[in-house]
């Protein structure tokens, strides 16, 4: 029976083979396109050199294929093997052979391409020949026969795009912990695989592979002093220099693949063989990395969009913490004569959130459409923002207008602290949470636009003390005193677009007044939707100590106020404040005594303080659901006609608008020249520069005094 | 003396170290800090986000009770890593560079800092690092200095030399950034309370 079996699979073998025996180009009328490779794999056990020729196209689903489908997820690798080498069952030469396949496309695309493509839009046709050599690369890399001669495939690897991540974690990658003392950890002296692409994941790889092997550094100054002074090709030095040569050119290559990755370049064959050749460290071995870490995106972003339908692809800068922070990735296409449109490709990415990514982008994607009636520029300009996915991207833009993506995590509401507590879970411009609001989602996607935060922030950027280290914050930053939709998102959203919300009450006092009809309780309603102290204050609240409490009445003089007394002089604001206090099913009122005052050495404090000072004294609307009321509703774009109505048990809010757009002129020009010198921006530029920086440093020396006029800096004067 | 000198600088160097976790926000910045030195120590915190006990809404001051094994070895633990990110350190100043510019920039995860040096969440060293932080946490400490609100928002109580010396009403709605729980809530002079 064995015998039988045997038999049978060798002649159904050698009959599935009858195509085989050599690759053969094969043109099939089907594909998309017809190139052919023909390249050299060395011959087994001393033969010549053979010929091998393969048809290279992408099939209907655009995906490269190969015809003899050498590297199908169902071809058997050995049958794969057997058609490179003959018959004959001899792996060895297999990275050889595959280099010199892999390094023979581009040159054959680009005959192909000259020859055959005049007026073709199929892939083969346009492409680049190294996309199309890394897409070749990506598919032997998913294939079975990559997994079962990956060992012999060491010189191959760094011709192979990096693996793809199909399948996203859920939760962020767990770190390995070593369970190992630290200072016992084995040092690693192998060849690493290929860095991933990201280049901010690289850069944090970079340094735990430095940490890890932080006594090389000192083993390479060693080397560098006593090896080349030995000068010995024999004997116990050679040796010596040879062991210390080979680790340590490992650990070069390693730093060198990674310190390319953090630059974003490919790496070249020469700068590994410098790697691996050189004998001791060249002083410049690592002069890379000062390029690395300082090099700006030459791009040209500064041409015109002239015409209709041109357009220009923007690139975050990674050259440094200011050109981060003012720069985003998103395409710009002009799309009418008074028309504009920022496409960004965000991948929303599941992280624990209540949401799917499909979800969240027609979530986002609602935001946007309805902000962009409102995103409005000088001389009546319109921009329209458009969220595509990573996949929409690939299959709606050619390359050369394709954004890199933005990553977004979709995260929980509420996150639970290390002591069991829960929290609301932070909102920023890389994490969103499902019950995210349309003016905090443009905010942040604004910030993928290159707009910086204008808000008053005692965020520190490095180390903060317990002793408040002034100097580290930001309080460099230029905060205007007008509304601005990257300093208070809910006043611009209130003040440009009419919003709906709806509140109910959670206690029998907010319910008696919403159905009391009498003189109290219409001012108590007053009180309820007036913005508390915090609202307005923000950040400036913890210069004002604890308030003097006066005692807890019925009846006040001007019931309807909920700020009275309001005085403000420079550095310091005093008022007084009511509130609502639910007692006994009816609404009681709490008087407080408030005095706020800017610390000595806080610059920036007395301008903002005064700009609160005027907000209170108008009794602003509430911009979120009261304390006593609780949300019902998202924010969302009222109905044309909605105003404000209440009902038994809470109420719905509608704003009245008041301003032109979403976005000043400065805000609108920034978008559309992006880091570029030029327009009416320029100066908002320049202040932007300031956002991330301390009061103190020298750098905050250099910002432009006309950054303090609003209208200046928001481009009010030049638009209007 | 070569050695005598060098010796002296290795057991100053191994005596003061820092470990501390950091994450700033728009809400405010939240940070809490040890200060380790051979025969004593101080926690500071200006937030209880990284807490381990359950609803503790005070910030300030703390001194370690008693210097233990335990906190003797988290302690060289962490002199260890100090020691070998001063090293990456000097290599990438050679170059124009340093450890936290490689390290990159910050935007709203917690890091955690070594001395000065930022480790980020995407480190391998980093639940290392936290590890050690947490079991620094967990030693016996006692509030010198700060404040303290009650866990129903409505006072605020000050702490000097390890004592309450001074009992107010808490301004809520001057204070904390929502009306509706959980939010996050601050104090006169600073502080970051998250409450649930």
């Amino acid at each position: 029976m064995k015998l039988f079996t045997l038999v049978f699979f060798t002649i159904f073998s050698l009959s599935a083979f009858a195509d085989w025996g050599l690759p053969r180009f094969n043109r099939n009328d089907n594909s998309t396109g017809g190139l052919r490779t023909v390249w050299s794999c060395p011959g087994n056990r001393g033969d010549m050199p053979e010929q091998r020729e393969v048809e290279i196209y992408y099939d209907e689903n655009r995906q490269l294929a190969f015809r003899p489908d050498l590297f199908g997820r169902s071809m058997n690798p050995l049958n794969a093997l057997r058609s490179l080498f003959g018959r004959k069952k001899d792996s060895s030469n297999v990275d050889e052979c595959l280099r010199s396949f892999l390094a023979t496309i581009p040159q054959a695309v680009a005959n192909y391409q000259e020859a055959r493509c005049s007026g073709s839009s199929d892939l083969v046709c346009t492409r680049p020949g190294a996309d199309v050599s890394l897409d070749a690369g990506r598919k032997i890399r998913s294939s079975a026969f990559y997994s079962k001669y990956r060992e012999n495939l060491a010189s191959v690897e760094d011709l192979l795009p990096a693996p793809e991540i199909t399948e996203r974690p859920v939760t962020p990658r767990r770190p390995e912990v070593a369970s190992t003392p630290v200072n016992n950890r084995p040092v690693p002296d192998r060849l690493l695989p290929r860095p991933e692409d990201n280049p901010d994941r690289s850069r944090t790889r970079l340094l735990d592979y430095m940490v890890d092997n932080y006594a090389k550094f000192t083993d390479l100054k060693e080397f560098a002093t006593h090896c080349p002074q030995m000068g010995a090709t024999t004997g116990v030095n050679a040796v010596y220099c040879r062991d210390r040569q080979t680790r340590n050119n490992t650990f070069l290559t390693n730093l060198s693949q990674m310190f390319t990755a953090v630059r974003g370049e490919p790496i070249t064959q020469e700068r590994l063989l410098q790697s691996i050749e050189c004998l001791p460290p060249r002083a410049d071995d690592f002069s890379d990395l000062t390029d690395i870490l300082h090099k700006m995106d030459e791009q040209d972003e500064c041409g015109a969009l002239a015409n209709v339908g041109d357009h220009k692809l923007f690139r975050k800068a990674h050259g440094g913490t200011q050109a981060w922070y003012t720069s985003g990735n998103y395409l710009l296409k002009r799309t009418a004569a008074d028309t504009y449109e920022a496409t960004l490709n965000l991948d929303f990415t599941n992280n624990g959130g209540t949401m799917s990514s499909q979800e969240m982008m027609n979530k986002v994607r609602g935001c946007l459409a309805d902000a962009s009636q409102f995103m409005r520029g000088p001389n009546g300009a319109r921009l329209n923002i458009k969220a595509l996915s990573p996949a929409e991207v690939e299959a709606q833009l050619p390359r050369s207008e394709r954004p890199l993506p933005g990553v977004i995590n979709i995260v929980p509401d509420q996150v639970r602290l290390a002591n069991g507590m829960m929290t609301a879970n932070e909102i920023n411009a890389a994490n969103f949470r499902s019950n995210i609001d349309c003016p905090t989602a443009t905010h942040e996607i604004l910030h993928h636009l290159g707009l910086c935060d204008e808000y008053r922030e005692t965020r520190t950027n490095i180390v903060p003390g317990l002793t408040r280290s002034r100097a580290e914050e930001w309080s460099c930053r230029v905060v205007p005193s007008a509304p601005s939709i990257m300093k208070n998102q809910n006043e611009v959203y209130n003040g440009a677009m009419p919003q709906q919300f709806s509140c109910n009450c959670v206690n029998d006092g907010c319910r008696n007044a919403m159905n009391g009809t009498d003189a109290r309780s219409v001012a108590h309603k007053k009180l309820l939707m007036t913005s508390s102290p915090h609202d307005i204050l923000g950040s400036l609240a913890p210069h004002c100590s604890n308030p003097v409490y006066l005692a807890t009445v019925d009846e006040v003089s001007e019931p309807d106020k909920a700020y009275i007394d309001v005085v403000s002089r420079p550095g310091v604001l005093t008022f007084q404040n009511r509130s609502l206090l639910s007692d006994s099913g009816r609404f009681r009122i709490s008087r407080k005594n408030v005095t706020c005052t800017c610390p000595a050495d806080d610059v920036s404090c007395p301008a903002a303080l005064a700009r609160a000072g005027e907000l209170i004294a108008t009794n602003p609307d509430i911009k979120e659901c009261p304390l006593h009321t609780q949300s019902t509703s998202e924010k969302t774009l009222a109905p044309q006609g909605a105003v404000t109505a209440l009902n038994p048990i809470g109420f719905t809010f509608v704003s009245t608008p008041y301003m032109d757009s979403l976005v000043t002129p400065s805000q609108f020009d920034k978008i559309l020249t992006g880091n570029c010198r030029q327009g009416v921006s320029e100066l908002y530029k320049r202040c932007s520069e300031f956002s991330y920086v301390p009061q103190e440093s020298s750098a905050c020396a250099q910002k432009p005094a006309e950054c303090s006029d609003d209208n200046q800096f928001l481009g009010r004067s030049s638009a209007q | 003396m070569k050695i005598l000198i060098f010796s002296l600088i290795l057991s100053f160097q191994a005596g003061a170290s820092t470990i501390a976790k950091y994450r700033s926000t728009p809400d405010g910045s939240a940070m809490q800090k040890f200060n380790l030195e051979s025969d004593k120590a101080t926690y500071e915190k200006t937030s209880n986000l990284f807490d381990l006990k359950a609803k503790n809404y005070s910030v300030g001051l703390h001194d370690l009770k008693a210097v233990t094994k335990e906190y003797s070895a988290v302690m060289k633990e962490v002199d260890e890593y100090a020691k070998k990110f001063q090293v990456v350190d000097e290599f990438l100043k050679e170059k124009g560079s340093g450890f936290n510019q490689v390290s990159g920039i910050i935007q709203h995860e917690a890091v955690i800092l070594v001395d000065d040096f930022r480790v980020k969440p995407d480190s391998k060293h980093y639940a290392a690092l936290n590890k050690l932080f947490q079991r620094l946490q967990k030693l016996d400490w006692k509030l010198a200095k700060g404040f303290q609100i009650s866990p129903d928002l409505q006072k605020v109580m000050e702490f000097e030399n390890g004592k309450p010396v001074k009992t107010e009403k808490y301004a809520r709605d001057l204070y904390c950034k929502k009306a509706q729980l959980p939010t996050v809530c601050t104090l006169h002079g600073g502080g970051q309370i998250y409450v649930e």
